[in-house]
């Protein structure tokens, strides 16, 4: 039998963000739920979101880039000089 | 076609022994193909995506444990997911997975996407020719991580959709579905990229897209498509870069914390239904073309009421009255802008509907 989801939907606008998002879950679940414990997981997901958007990780910076192309070149050349180290597989024709 | 359970040790996607057939069962079975429902449910154990991995859907219903990798998850084949579900992230779960994640689907039937708070933290990529996929909650990536529409219909259902940037260029058969949510950019460079429009079918005249991110100047490729708002409002930016001709219901574009450029290209013609753009005492708002040409800014009727513009090669037209006001700049190339504030005291500058710039920034502050 296919599982039966409640979806809650609610949109929080404050300091200047809009913000539309739904509680998700399965019925039993969400019937357990005090209005206070759904209350707070909006607040949360709200809280979590701007924290994404307020605080993005900035681009990486050329060294940083220049860096992880260094480490990932390392990481294949050590791979091929093992591939290369191993014994030939199958006979000569 | 069969139901695939992780096992409750879990372990790694591609590894056989890490599947049953039975919710809290025994590794009965192979590691799932792309016709397989895989379910990671309250007796699952921890999974690793370490290789390329692929199902029809993937439902975490009920699931605690941890989903963790770096591999490709490609989901979907040519029927619907068992529920209609896609893709089901818990909140109980932790998604710490930094695949990429496509959604191949050629099945038509309209199949659910559910974050429950959980990031995406991969690039995500909606691929399915004739698929159709609708959010069931806010859909939410992690920083630098961008959200590809290249093949079927995304419907965002009204809920918010937040990337660091979003391609929606192509070739293929595409439909991107906004309603009234809204889609925050948090990127720093091209933000929004419609340079093809062919075979795009974009619903998005009551929408909302805004940026966030910081960076240097963010580029919006509008691809002659209508939108609905487009917000620039970001201390850590020098400005955007509009280029194509659209058709834009509302642009919202004031600097808070430096100077701000806004650029059009050279020969472009952008049709605004309102028009707030506009400095402060404190910062200029220099509004130009990309190129040493002009470019037109159009809105139909009403007026437009700026100040502390710097203007260049900027045409202003389509019968509303443009009032860069009294405290902006002609720095020549300009035709159509009044250098004055509008005729009537009650008039507002930096909206044409009244509103002030400082109501503005305070309203749309980041």
């Amino acid at each position: 039998m296919d599982q039966v989801y409640i979806q809650h939907r609610f949109k929080i606008e404050r300091e200047g963000k809009s913000y539309s998002d739904a509680l998700v879950l399965p019925i039993n679940e969400y019937e357990a739920l005090s209005p206070s414990e759904i209350e707070n997981l909006k607040e949360e997901r709200f809280t979590n979101w701007k924290e994404v958007i307020e605080n993005p990780i900035p681009e990486p910076t050329k060294e940083e880039l220049l860096a992880a192309i260094d480490k990932e070149l390392s990481e294949l050349t050590a791979r091929r000089q093992a591939i290369e180290a191993e014994p030939v597989k199958g006979g000569t024709k | 076609m069969a139901i695939k359970y992780a096992i409750t040790a879990g372990g790694n996607w591609d590894d056989n022994t890490t599947w049953s057939t039975t919710s809290g069962g025994p590794n009965d079975t192979t590691k799932p193909t792309a016709a397989d429902d895989v379910k990671l449910d309250s007796n699952s154990g921890n999974v690793v995506l370490n290789a390329t991995a692929v199902c029809r859907s993937l439902d975490c219903t009920g699931y605690v444990g941890t989903l963790s990798g770096s591999a490709t998850l490609s989901i979907g084949d040519a029927t619907a997911g068992d529920s209609n579900i896609a893709l089901l992230f818990s909140s109980g779960m932790t998604q710490s997975a930094t695949s990429t994640i496509s959604l191949i689907s050629t099945s038509a039937t309209q199949q659910t996407v559910t974050t429950n708070g959980k990031l995406v933290r991969g690039t995500f990529t909606v691929n399915g020719a004739g698929s159709s996929y609708i959010q069931q909650d806010a859909f939410t990536t992690a920083s630098l991580i961008r959200f590809t529409l290249t093949a079927g219909t995304w419907n965002m259902s009204s809920f918010s959709l937040t990337c660091d940037n979003m391609v929606i260029s192509g070739a293929t058969t595409r439909s991107l579905v906004m309603g009234t949510g809204t889609i925050t950019l948090t990127g720093s460079a091209t933000l929004w990229n419609a340079t093809t429009t062919t075979n795009l079918t974009f619903s998005g005249a009551s929408g909302t897209i805004v940026q966030t991110g910081a960076g240097a100047t963010h580029v919006f490729i509008g691809g002659g498509l209508t939108y609905g708002t487009l917000t620039y409002m970001v201390g850590g930016s020098t400005g955007m870069d509009v280029t194509g001709s659209s058709t834009f219901g509302t642009l919202n574009f004031s600097p808070d914390t430096a100077n701000k450029a806004l650029r059009f290209t050279a020969g472009t013609t952008n049709t605004f239904g309102t028009f707030n753009v506009a400095g402060t005492s404190s910062y200029t708002v220099t509004l130009s073309s990309i190129t040493a040409a002009t470019h037109t800014l159009s809105k139909a009727s009403g007026t437009v009421s700026s100040d502390y513009l710097s203007l260049t090669n900027s045409i202003a037209q389509g019968g509303a009255a443009w009032y860069a006001g009294a405290n902006s700049i002609d720095n020549g190339g300009n035709t159509g802008w009044i250098f004055t504030a509008p005729p009537s005291p009650s008039a507002s500058r930096g909206s044409d509907k009244g509103q002030s710039v400082a109501n503005l920034l305070n309203l749309q502050r980041i």
